[in-house]
């Protein structure tokens, strides 16, 4: 297997999967959310956001409080440390195979 | 060369950064901020109106410690707003603070400010321990049209600094607003304009520039709040 691959296959699966990737980039921004925002956000459906969400939760990427505002229910949602530390670490795996890739593919290129 | 330009690319496309602007536009998406402001501008524009007010001094000092106190209270109107037409619409968010040591940043910016009123203060006084021509300086620092070229330019001025806090605000809703150009514009130079027709002293002048400035902000604001409202209908049922 080549370096680039070796770095592709490493990348955490929890995150790597489109929704939950989309889920933990726009929770990377927020200190914290409620579910209609992030519905909002990502445009998912409350199914696939909510199967998505107990993943991540399962996995400790993200904390969910069940709250109240006023009388309306309310969930809270938030990225924990460990989310994200592993979405930044995501991040730059992600950066750092596209640039090997890049270097390899001009290094090949280059005239002999 | 490619690696760098590839690297550039990399980092403007990058999630975190994007989803953090895009944060940053949802908090300027109803115009909340942009009220708030105008409300702070206004009620700090009413004081200085109450202090010419005619009545007893007494009153006039109430009237403008009121309107002072009212622009403190302006400080939960965001809060206020975004609880009842932004929350059920479009979800609740906090944004992230851009640096850890946020508190620092604020009391930077508190020193600063003080620094520039302090200043302020210092330029529009009128000289008091001068006592030979102490009559003739007043009549100078009080009549029509005694202004000297700084009080003229802090005037003027105003507006410019305005407009920049204007366009650091509300510039992720420019691209969806472009009536905001013109606002920005507006803002900028119409404190010139008043600066160089309306007669008087520093204070004569002045009242006008914020009152401007306050109605810019205020109408800006109102008018980004009715397009989020028609723009967004309430959630049902999202919890």
């Amino acid at each position: 297997m080549n370096d680039q691959l070796r770095a592709i296959a490493g990348l955490d699966r929890v995150i790597h999967e489109p929704g939950r990737l989309m889920i933990l980039a726009v929770l990377a921004g927020v200190k914290e959310c409620d579910y209609l925002f992030l519905l909002h956000e990502t445009e998912m459906n409350k199914g696939n956001l909510s199967s998505h969400l107990a993943r991540l939760e399962e996995a400790g990427y993200v904390e969910i409080e069940k709250t109240y505002r006023g009388k309306v229910p309310m969930t809270l949602l938030r990225l924990t440390r460990a989310g994200r530390a592993a979405f930044e670490e995501y991040r730059q795996g992600l950066n750092a195979a596209f640039l090997r890739e890049l270097q390899t593919s001009s290094r090949g290129n280059r005239p002999t | 060369m490619q690696i760098i330009r590839t690297r550039v690319e990399l980092a403007k496309n990058d999630p975190l950064t994007r989803s953090s602007l895009r944060v940053m536009q949802y908090e300027a998406a109803d115009g909340a901020a942009e009220i708030t402001r105008g409300v702070f501008c206004l009620c700090c524009t009413l004081a200085m109106y109450a202090v010419i007010l005619p009545g007893t001094s007494m009153t006039r000092a109430v009237l403008a410690w009121a309107m002072i106190m009212c622009a403190f209270l302006a400080s939960g109107l965001p809060k206020a707003i975004r609880k009842r037409i932004t929350w059920p619409r479009t979800g609740y968010v906090v944004p992230r603070p851009p640096i850890k040591a946020w508190w620092i940043m604020r009391v930077f910016m508190v020193v600063v400010a003080a620094g520039i009123s302090f200043g302020l203060m210092k330029l529009t006084k009128p000289e008091k321990h001068d006592a030979i021509p102490l009559n003739a300086l007043n009549s100078v620092a009080t009549g029509p049209g005694a202004i000297s070229p700084v009080q003229k330019a802090i005037c003027a001025g105003f507006g410019g600094l305005s407009a920049l806090t204007y366009l650091v605000m509300a510039a992720p809703s420019f691209r969806k607003h472009p009536w905001k150009w013109p606002l920005l514009a507006l803002m900028a130079l119409g404190p010139v304009g008043i600066t160089l027709i309306v007669p008087g002293n520093f204070l004569d002048r002045f009242r006008p520039v914020a009152l401007f400035v306050a109605l810019v902000w205020l109408g800006s604001g109102a008018a980004t709040l009715y397009s989020y409202i028609r723009h967004t209908p309430p959630a049902s049922g999202a919890a």
